[in-house]
């Protein structure tokens, strides 16, 4: 237990404050078969179109699980509008259409309802009822309609994952010029690119970490590029002034090896930042052999690339 | 005066017939004459009083001596004889008396007739107020409350009747000749509290009465005082002393604090001050000083009381079943009295430890105007930075605030006051948990405050009437500006308060008051929120600590005016060791609320207006069983308006109506020996119309919340209290309380969010000499209840784990225990007087749970630890 022991001494007070728990291995150490992605190619779509997800899952060896066998369905039930989570609970378990497959990367059509059950479309009403409350849109101003993939770890027990590919619809709610205006100038989404993971020692020239040899025990840095333009500018619907306001995309990259320690297990550039690349510090294991990293890379709209690179941990 | 008493003479049972009427016939002789009967009894027209025996009185014996009278036909004795003997000198005296009675005639079958009768002449000795002159019938003797000694000078005043006594050398004072009748006494002396009672004076009767008082501090009029839980305002109540209150361990001083040590109050969450009365929602429970409702009694993360201490009267604390007097609130009731500033001179106290600083002063500009004002400014947030680790900011809110409150009180007559208040508070939060994560920066910066100004009028009538007057505006601001990532939160809220309150109060008869009043309320609210859906988090949200919210997002703006006028009336009646206060509160609710459904597009905006009207019966009795038992009840209904900020078209629901509550209280107190009572209390709440958050994936536009919920909470309360004696003061207080809530009809009930089972509370603290002091409290309450994480999936596109739920707040946070001590030195010196307190908080260095934490992928639980050991240092000076 890491404690947040404090020591006041004002005059002749003395206190202290505070205790956090050990809560075990960092997310960013693949110590059991882990899910790093559920990849959508195109990220946003609208409906009726299809898209391609790839659930992206490793194992401590370092090795993709290719082979499990995943059952894929599109969620049909919205989520409660009290709930924090990203999905109905009905969609981890029932309420889905199934999607006949069982391999890890899938062709999904979008629902053509899906801006009505999961966007700014009102949803139907019964007769005689009032009108019923639309989604709200996440800080973008985007909708995601889930796609679940599920997929079992263990005899009995099943692991889900939700790729949520953006959904492209109108805008419901604002005055018609702005309405017009967002169809002209919103860009669905793309994913983001890596541009390359390299790995720096005590400050060197960084060089490019695919099969570089790092020392047991040594703290290096990974650093994460992307190219000029991945961290995209995009137009929302500001319900608070009730105008287009132009943002720009954050982007963040999840760490994974299935040896070491990272010092932060996601790092990233905010809206603001025109950062290029972002650094993580590294400790090597003290054991020598062969560590697998990973990097994701997302931007705020839900697009998402994956690299992966080998390095060997020598004494 | 004592005198001879006197025979008392009676007639006994049976007569015996005349010499002159026939025996009786033989049985079964049907030809025998008839028997006479006697038609009229004699009547005892003349009464002769005995002799007593001079001898025998002055042995205080007492006889009864059994004659035998013959009366004549005339109705006159012509012989008495002595069928039972009491003594020769008995006997003696009492045939003379009987020889002298005169009766009316008997007859017999309607004729007048001689008869004789049996006569028992009994001598007993009794009590007799015979007036010689002027006499006392009202006396008695004053005391010292604590000390017991007798106090001298101090001047007693039959108020109604404008005479007045001073006692003598061992507190003793007497009157001569009250009327009979009830009047009312007060009790002064410089030194004194100004006590006011009232006596009733019976017809040949004394009336001897000891009174307790307590002295004063040098230069206060009043001391302050915390009251317990009650029922009503005359129920008998547990008053804790200024002294007791500011040192019980753990509040560091601050008077206000000892409220969360009462019974039926459960202890707050981690770091918030929150007032958790008898299972109700802390937004339920309503502050007041002197009638003014403020928003909040304690600054944030319940550090200070948010009206200085130094400037507090008393306080009171109900937790439910509470007058008519008072509404617009379906939890507790706290109400907070000023108190009367020093008569004369100039007065200063100041008070500083590692948390804040704090003054007041007050002064009399003249016999009849007295000013106080007081300030207080923290620093905690400060001195914390410059020693802590960065992250302790990621569990504890340290705010900075600062409260001001300036008094004004003006003497207009004897029985005439007017006071003048003002009260201003405010608290700032600016944190950020920095991450090379966009996504996990967090940042929230809050401002809370309200002002208001204020005053009340008081005036006493010669008959005993009094009316209460007091107009109040002010506003209330809240500001919350946060961020979890990318998912920002903003509300702004601004509410202008105008509320005015008066009544009337009127003894109808030596048995019954009535007082009358109103309790009007006008507040216009706006609120300008933007962000997401379930921030803040309410009553009932399922979530897991350290969450981030939901990522969708709206925006909204709105006002609301709300009028409650709140007319009622109460009355107190007295039927022999009965009272009964029966109390009506009615009045309409009015809501004007500027958007009934969200903006969509360029619709025109449409307004709304709606009117409720509340019935709120109330009723408490108090039956004074003994002299040491008493037992009390309580009923009522009780209505809330719903909350400006739930009547948003996108957040929340402009439809929503007041909800309701009714509460019943049963109880008593029973007094163990002079300081020492036990008060136990059982109780039980029903609540409807709570609004909650809609349950439905697409619930109606503009109905984000509905208003379906119930709630009950009961249990019991228990009090053992040892006052301040020979210097040692303690309480232990235990509460069994469950609280349940059902927000949809188609669930199950559910524990309520601030349910805690069990409430222990074990306090003393003892003088030990020569200025020392040392106390401790222990506090033991069940965890609070939790909603366990049985699974979790994985959201690919935030790249987080999102828990899923078993049964709603089916598991507790681990039971809470704390010891904590205080050490205090007092230091009196002719000029001033100074404190010096180390206030000792979880001694043994617990670590209690205080939340359920969770990995990253739920599969791990443990758990938040509060504050290891906290010693806080302080210094107060009394000029």
């Amino acid at each position: 237990m890491r404690r947040l022991a404090l020591l006041l001494v004002v005059g002749a007070g003395v206190g202290s404050a505070g205790c956090k728990p050990d809560l075990g291995s960092p997310p960013s150490l693949i110590d059991a078969p882990r899910f790093l992605a559920v990849v959508s190619d195109p990220p946003e779509a609208g409906p009726g179109e299809t898209v391609s997800l790839h659930a992206l899952i490793v194992k401590p060896d370092g090795q993709y699980a290719e082979d499990a066998p995943a059952s894929w369905a599109i969620c049909t039930t919205p989520r409660p509008v009290s709930q924090n989570n990203a999905v109905a609970d009905d969609c981890v378990f029932t309420a889905q259409e199934a999607i006949p497959t069982r391999a890890l990367a899938v062709e999904a059509v979008l629902p053509l309802d899906t801006c009505a059950r999961f966007g700014p479309d009102p949803p139907t009403s019964a007769p005689g009822q009032p009108p019923l409350r639309p989604v709200d849109p996440d800080p973008t101003g985007g909708y995601f309609q889930p796609v679940r993939a599920l997929l079992q770890d263990t005899p009995g027990h099943y692991v889900a994952a939700f790729g949520l590919p953006r959904i492209t619809c109108n805008l419901a709610d604002a005055p018609v010029d702005i309405a017009v205006e967002f169809r002209n100038r919103y860009k669905a989404n793309k994913n983001p690119l890596i541009n390359g993971v390299a790995v720096s020692t005590d400050g060197a020239t960084s060089v490019d970490a695919r099969g570089a040899q790092i020392k047991a025990g040594a703290l290096v840095t990974f650093v994460t590029r992307w190219p000029g333009g991945t961290a995209e500018t995009y137009p929302v619907f500001d319900r608070s002034v009730r105008a287009l306001v132009d943002h720009r995309e954050s982007l963040r990259v999840s760490w994974f090896a299935t040896a070491g320690e990272f010092d932060h297990d996601r790092t990233g550039a905010a809206e603001d930042d025109p950062a290029l690349s972002t650094a993580n510090d590294w400790l090597a294991p003290s054991e020598p052999g062969p560590v697998h990293l990973w990097v994701v890379l997302r931007d705020s709209r839900g697009g998402t690339d994956v690299a992966s690179v080998d390095v060997d941990v020598i004494p | 005066m004592r005198s001879i008493a006197l025979t008392c003479a009676w007639i006994v049972l049976a007569l015996a017939i005349g010499t002159s009427t026939r025996s009786a016939r033989a049985e079964g002789d049907d030809d025998a004459p008839a028997q006479p009967v006697i038609t009229k009894a004699p009547q005892l027209l003349h009464f002769e009083e005995a002799v007593y025996p001079p001898d025998q009185k002055a042995k205080g014996v007492e006889a009864t001596v059994i004659l035998t009278i013959a009366i004549d036909d005339k109705g006159a004795v012509s012989e008495v004889e002595v069928a039972s003997s009491a003594g020769a000198a008995f006997d003696a005296a009492a045939i003379a008396a009987a020889k002298k009675f005169v009766f009316s005639p008997a007859e017999i079958d309607g004729k007048p007739a001689p008869v004789k009768i049996t006569y028992k002449y009994a001598f007993q000795i009794k009590e007799e107020l015979v007036s010689l002159g002027p006499q006392i019938n009202f006396e008695g003797t004053i005391k010292e409350r604590f000390k017991k000694a007798p106090m001298p000078n101090v001047k007693v005043r039959i108020v109604d009747l404008d005479i007045d006594a001073v006692t003598d050398e061992v507190g003793g004072f007497a009157f001569q000749d009250i009327p009979v009748g009830t009047h009312k006494v007060e009790l002064s002396a410089p030194t004194l509290i100004t006590v006011v009672t009232e006596e009733e004076i019976v017809k040949g009767k004394k009336k001897t009465v000891t009174y307790f008082v307590e002295e004063k501090e040098e230069g206060v009029d009043e001391e302050e005082v915390v009251r317990a839980p009650r029922i009503k305002k005359e129920s008998v109540e547990t008053v804790i002393r200024t002294e007791e209150a500011r040192r019980v361990p753990g509040t560091q001083g601050d008077t206000l604090k000892v409220v969360q040590n009462l019974p039926g109050v459960g202890r707050s969450s981690f770091g918030s001050g929150q007032l958790i009365v008898w299972g109700s929602s802390p937004k339920d429970t309503r502050v007041y000083v002197n009638g003014v409702e403020i928003p909040a009694l304690y600054h944030g993360g319940g550090l200070r009381s948010t009206v200085n201490g130094d400037l507090v009267k008393s306080i009171d604390l109900s937790p439910g079943a509470y007058g008519a007097d008072y509404g617009r609130g379906l939890g507790g009731l706290v109400k907070v009295e000023t108190k009367n500033l020093a008569s004369k001179g100039t007065h200063a106290i100041l008070a500083a430890d590692v948390i804040d600083t704090s003054a007041m002063v007050s002064t009399a500009i003249s016999k009849k105007v007295r000013i106080g004002v007081a300030g207080r400014a923290s620093y905690l947030d400060q001195t914390l930075g410059a020693v802590t680790s960065s992250d302790v900011g990621d569990f504890v809110s340290i705010p900075r605030y600062y409260d001001g409150q300036l008094l004004a009180q003006l003497e207009l007559s004897k029985d005439e006051t007017l006071t003048a208040f003002g009260l201003v508070s405010d608290d700032k939060l600016d944190r950020t948990i920095p991450s090379d994560d966009p996504s996990a920066v967090r940042k929230e910066k809050t401002h809370t405050g309200f002002w208001r100004a204020a005053a009340e009028y008081k005036r006493l009538f010669p008959d005993g009437a009094s009316v209460i007057v007091s107009p109040s505006v002010g506003i209330d601001r809240n500001e919350v500006v946060s961020s979890f990532g990318d998912v920002p939160t903003e509300i702004h809220t601004t509410s202008g308060r105008y509320a005015l309150r008066g009544a009337y109060r009127r003894k109808l008869n030596s048995n019954a008051t009535l007082t009358v009043g109103a309790d009007g309320q006008f507040t216009h609210t706006e609120v300008n929120r933007f962000g997401s859906i379930t921030l803040p988090a309410r009553e009932g949200d399922i979530t897991v600590f350290g969450q981030p919210p939901g990522s969708q997002v709206n925006a909204d703006d709105w006002t609301v005016n709300e009028l409650t006028v709140g007319p009622y009336a109460t009355a107190q009646v007295t039927v022999g060791k009965l009272e009964l206060a029966p109390g009506l509160r009615i009045g309409p609710v009015l809501v004007d609320g500027s958007r009934l459904i969200p903006l969509i597009g360029t619709t025109p905006t449409q307004g709304y207006r709606r009117l409720d009207w509340t019935f709120d019966p109330r009723l408490a009795a108090t039956y004074h069983a003994t002299k040491k038992l008493l037992l009390r009840a309580g009923a009522g209904l009780y209505t809330q308006p719903p909350d400006p900020e739930d009547l948003s078209s996108v957040f929340g629901n402009p439809t929503l109506a007041p909800s309701s509550a009714v509460h019943l209280v049963l109880g008593g107190a029973y007094k163990l020996r002079g300081t020492l009572t036990l008060e136990v209390t059982a109780f039980a709440k029903y609540l409807w119309d709570l609004p909650a958050r809609s349950e439905q994936a697409t619930p109606a536009l503009a109905q984000a919340l509905d208003q379906d919920g119930v709630g009950r909470s009961y249990g019991g309360q228990l009090l053992l209290r040892q006052e301040l004696v020979k210097g040692f003061f303690g309480w232990v207080t235990y509460s069994l309380i469950r609280s349940e809530r059902r927000d949809h009809p188609d669930q199950d009930w559910r524990l309520f969010d601030y349910d805690q089972t069990h409430v222990l509370g074990v306090l003393a603290s003892y003088q030990i000499g020569h200025g020392w002091e040392f106390g401790g409290r222990f506090r033991f309450t069940s965890g609070v209840p939790r909603t366990p994480v049985t699974d979790a999936y994985y959201d690919a596109r935030s790249d987080q784990y999102d828990p899923i739920f078993g049964p709603q707040n089916s598991i507790r946070v681990p039971s809470f225990y704390q010891l904590d001590l205080r050490l205090e030195r007092t230091i009196t010196r002719p000029r001033y007087r100074l404190n010096l307190f180390l206030d000792v908080q979880n001694v043994t260095n617990r670590s209690n749970p205080e939340e359920i934490i969770y990995n990253y992928d739920f599969s791990r639980r443990e758990y938040i630890t509060g504050l290891p050991t906290l010693a806080v240092v302080g210094a107060r000076v009394e000029l």
